[in-house]
């Protein structure tokens, strides 16, 4: 549950401005699509957010708190492609995180320790549908399960954001449908506030509880170095979603949830 | 990790540039005409060489995957130990079977200088002599053992890291 806020943010390389003016308050536990045409500036905000890149103006706030200079383990990420190491095997992979933490020095865990944190990871990744394949290593997977691979990696931190940086891209429909139910699974569960970058409206439409669209006011050739893109549309998608799931997970479990998700009114039905 | 870069890259630049055998004599007043002088002349033209190519190897690595690891709450260290290090080692067999081919050089032209024994010390006796029959079958020798070398070390790196042979 957490909060971002984004404060009239700018960001430049070398003198040419590729965002200007972006704010934007974004409620604890949404789901918010970031569309727009490709070189837009929409990777660029989720780096930002990541803070893989700063702003060259303007602040970003989570929780009240600027964000720190680098990565940190609260923020979640998901690329397109080489999320996974691919030297580790699929369990070694979503252990990796808990090593980090409890072992600075040598970044590996042993025994007991080990032991627990090898049994919390298969259990993540039976959750994301993985539970047979814990040894293969990541070139042995599919696209689809690499990205789900991504997935479980990122939610063992228990970030309280996750920013997906057009994840589902190179998947095929089938697949993606299917990784859909998951994700919004995933969301529900974990009360994450999730960033995802996309080119397929449907898809934003599909996930997102708000979808913003960036885009250029002024495009004209010799406007483009000094006028960046900005959010041009902010549209909160209908039917509101996590309402939903929060009474829903009072009372029951994940396979009602889904029944529910297909039976709600205008929405195209999930996971075929 | 960008200030060791800094400070080591161009003395690795330069060192590289140095032609081995040029300080071979070198090597001979320092260390006496033993072994060590080949050891170290065969150090000295093949480590440069290595290094440069990790350098590359390790830029050629995806930015992603260290944002990743910071996500995951790696360290500086610890992605240089758990990320870094660990997909650089197959990368550096494959260096090392590619400098094997300089390493055989500088060891046989040490040899031919200043040698009692040793494959390239015998071949070039054998050449006062004009002893054909002789040198073909050391050739041979030779090029068996660096083959053998070559073939054990794709061995190894098939064993070791089995994720590196199957990956796109």
């Amino acid at each position: 549950m957490t909060a971002v806020s984004v404060k009239n943010v700018w960001k430049e390389y070398d003198g040419r401005v590729v965002l200007e003016q972006v704010s934007l308050e974004v409620e604890p536990h949404s789901f918010i699509a970031l569309v727009g045409p490709s070189g837009c500036g929409k990777s660029t905000f989720l780096r930002m957010l990541l803070s893989a890149e700063t702003p060259t103006k303007g602040d970003i706030l989570v929780e009240g708190e600027r964000l720190p200079g680098e990565p940190t383990a609260d923020r979640g990420v998901v690329f397109q492609r080489y999320s996974v190491f691919p030297h580790l095997t699929v369990l070694e992979n979503v252990v990796l995180g808990k090593e980090f933490a409890s072992s600075p020095l040598l970044g590996k865990l042993f025994g007991k320790a080990k032991k627990q944190a090898r049994e919390e990871a298969a259990e993540i990744l039976t959750a994301v549908g993985l539970g047979h394949s814990l040894d293969l290593y990541p070139s042995q997977l599919s696209g689809g399960m690499q990205q789900r691979l991504a997935i479980a990696q990122a939610l063992i931190k228990r970030p309280r954001i996750l920013l997906l940086d057009e994840p589902f891209g190179a998947l095929d429909p089938g697949i993606r449908a299917e990784i859909h139910v998951l994700m919004l699974k995933l969301w529900r569960e974990t009360k994450m506030t999730v960033f995802m970058v996309t080119h397929d409206l449907s898809e934003a439409f599909h996930l997102g509880t708000r979808v913003i669209a960036f885009d250029r006011p002024r495009n004209r050739p010799e406007e483009r170095e000094r006028y960046g893109a900005t959010i041009t549309h902010d549209l909160a998608v209908w039917p509101p979603k996590y309402p939903v799931s929060d009474t829903h997970f009072a009372s029951g479990g994940t396979t009602r949830l889904l029944d529910e998700l297909e039976a709600l009114p205008g929405r195209p039905g999930v996971g075929h | 990790m960008p200030y060791v870069r800094t400070t080591f890259n161009g003395f690795v630049a330069v060192i590289a540039m140095i032609p081995p055998l040029a300080i071979l004599p070198i090597l001979f007043i320092i260390f006496g005409l033993g072994e060590t002088s080949k050891v170290a002349l065969i150090v000295i033209g093949v480590a440069p060489v290595v290094m440069r190519d990790m350098i590359l190897r390790v830029d050629e690595m995806p930015r992603e995957l260290m944002v990743k690891a910071q996500t995951l709450g790696a360290s500086t260290w610890q992605i240089a130990l758990r990320v870094v290090v660990p997909q650089m080692m197959p990368r550096l067999i494959d260096s090392v079977r590619l400098s094997l081919c300089s390493a055989w050089l500088f060891l046989i032209a040490a040899e031919a200088i200043a040698s009692q024994s040793g494959l390239g010390y015998r071949i070039f006796l054998l050449r006062r002599y004009l002893a054909m029959d002789t040198i073909l079958p050391y050739v041979a020798w030779i090029t068996l053992l660096a083959f053998a070398l070559d073939f054990g070390l794709r061995r190894l790196q098939h064993k070791a890291f089995p994720w590196f042979a199957g990956r796109a």
